[in-house]
């Protein structure tokens, strides 16, 4: 967006439009800096100046070397990011038929079920753990209808891997089917029909028409998923294994339970680097959209 | 901190009494028990200290706020081994909740016989109907779950010491110590003859003798972690 348009108006240089634009972004640049960029560079210097037996600071790269080295660690990394990707790629698969759906269907029906896939935007976690162990838990809901009907309960997803996963995927619903609807927002009706009147098939008009379109949108929502999962905390908390453990849980564990500052910060870090790979992703598909205009 | 296990499954009288007995149990009804990570809540928490006292010859006395050092490589690993031995026979093979409301849920709903659990708690969660009026309520005579007492500090030079102390009288009253037996499931912060002896006798089976109280200093974090990367993982639950 260009304030040249206001500036006109207003009758004033180019110049003072620059300053009062620098100024409306000088409130969040400044909370970013002091609230995000400041606490990543404080930690990785924490993480890499210990203090020695002789009470002095020292470069250190001990408490990555042990991340790296410590099997517990290394598999609870190694969860985390099959929880992520897993969760990813289901969210993707279950969430672009809805964004299709509510794209191009009309009527009352659709009203519902946009309504059904935002509603978990509306649900706190921790509600939504203690619900998930009521239904899919041992003896849960699903259980007695299974009952009900004489077939054999199920093996309960709760406290195995898959649980976070089927919570994170609910969970991550609403964001990624707004994101995927916004992206399917720029595919016109025109190129759906102009497509349909030489005889492409609903498979060649998704495959040619709309998905090319949408690719960005794509990224960004997987990136958006792969950033909320990767941290996630509460859900793994409650849903997922003792061991091994998702890093959200572990670096509260290591901090909280086990009194290891150092060690929490170092496993805060290595994600942080992890995340920051798809945040990347993300800045570059906003950066080229907006070249594209 | 006392068990908890569901009276239509496993009738009063059968209910283990002892360490041996518990462990007994457990591995004759695998998949009917779970107690919480020893971090996420004091349930699981002090039925993990309670394997710990029972390897060291159930003698609380050995462990002490500062000898983690000496005493701390010798006293956790046979526990950590005991704690493995019953992962077989928790449910879904060496599950373990992160919290002591879920274990109370899980036994709401069936999904297990016993659970170690607060005896607030758990009398709370019976009178709302938390946990159906069948749940009993058991505690080890061998030596006790370990348990903490709530204790309230008076400033010497408080503005209103006087009032505090009154208050400090009023808690120790029969009526308030009988609603902590009554109300709570706790123990009582007085010595038995200030409370009636018909309470005395009807909560015999859920008030021991004595609360026994583990350390925390060094012992806390070693026994957190200890037990995450000795009994949480390598279990097989893939059955």
């Amino acid at each position: 967006m260009s304030l040249s348009p206001t500036s006109d108006i207003v009758g004033a240089s180019k110049k003072s439009g620059g300053l009062i634009g620098l100024l409306l972004v000088a409130v969040p640049v400044l909370l970013i800096g002091w609230m995000i960029i400041y606490p990543i560079i404080a930690a990785v210097i924490t993480t890499l100046w210990l203090r020695n037996d002789a009470g002095a600071y020292v470069f250190s790269t001990q408490t990555y070397r042990f991340f790296f080295t410590d099997g517990y660690s290394l598999a609870n990394l190694g969860l985390t990011l099959w929880t992520t990707v897993v969760c990813a790629i289901i969210l993707l698969v279950v969430c672009l038929p809805i964004a299709l759906y509510l794209r191009f269907a009309t009527g009352r029906l659709a009203v519902y079920v946009q309504g059904l896939a935002i509603f978990p935007l509306f649900v706190p976690s921790i509600i939504l753990s203690y619900a998930f162990i009521r239904v899919l838990g041992p003896n849960g809901m699903l259980d007695i209808l299974l009952n009900a009907a004489h077939l054999p309960k199920i093996r309960s997803p709760y406290l195995t891997p898959w649980g976070p996963v089927i919570g994170l995927v609910w969970d991550h619903i609403p964001l990624t089917v707004l994101i995927l609807m916004a992206g399917l927002g720029s595919v016109s009706d025109a190129s759906i029909e102009a497509a349909k009147d030489v005889g492409a098939g609903p498979v060649t008009r998704l495959w040619y028409i709309i998905l090319p379109r949408i690719s960005n949108s794509i990224l960004v929502a997987a990136s958006f998923a792969v950033l909320g999962i990767f941290s996630a905390f509460t859900l793994p908390y409650v849903l997922g294994p003792a061991a091994p453990e998702m890093m959200g849980p572990f670096m509260q564990r290591t901090f909280r339970d086990l009194y290891d500052p150092p060690n929490a910060i170092t496993q805060a870090v290595v994600s942080f680097g992890f995340c920051i790979v798809f945040g990347l992703f993300y800045v570059r598909s906003v950066v080229r959209n907006q070249r594209a205009r | 901190m006392l068990l908890a296990y569901d009276t239509t499954k496993l009738k009063p009288e059968d209910a283990p009494k002892t360490w041996d007995a518990l462990v007994a149990w457990i591995k004759a009804n695998p998949g009917q028990f779970i107690y919480n990570r020893p971090d996420k809540g004091g349930a699981g928490g002090n039925f993990v200290r309670r394997a710990i006292w029972e390897v060291n010859g159930r003698d609380p006395s050995k462990f002490t706020i500062d000898n983690y050092k000496e005493f701390g490589d010798k006293a956790l690993p046979p526990a950590w081994e005991l704690l493995k031995s019953l992962a077989p026979s928790m449910m879904d093979q060496g599950a373990y909740t992160s919290g002591n409301t879920q274990s109370i849920q899980l036994l709401s709903q069936g999904a297990v016989t016993m659970v170690p659990a607060w005896s607030d708690q758990a009398l709370q969660a019976i009178s709302t109907g938390v946990l159906p009026e069948t749940t009993g309520l058991v505690q080890l005579t061998d030596l006790a779950l370990a348990g903490g007492f709530t204790k309230i500090g008076v400033f010497t030079n408080g503005v209103n010491k006087d009032l505090a102390l009154k208050l400090c009288d009023f808690v120790l009253t029969e009526e308030i110590q009988s609603a902590v037996i009554t109300e709570l499931g706790g123990f009582p912060g007085v010595s038995w003859d200030y409370v009636s002896k018909e309470l005395h006798d009807k909560y015999k089976d859920v008030i021991p003798a004595s609360i026994p109280v583990f350390p925390s200093g060094d012992w806390e974090k070693n026994i957190n972690d200890g037990w995450y990367r000795n009994v949480a993982p390598n279990v097989d639950r893939s059955k």
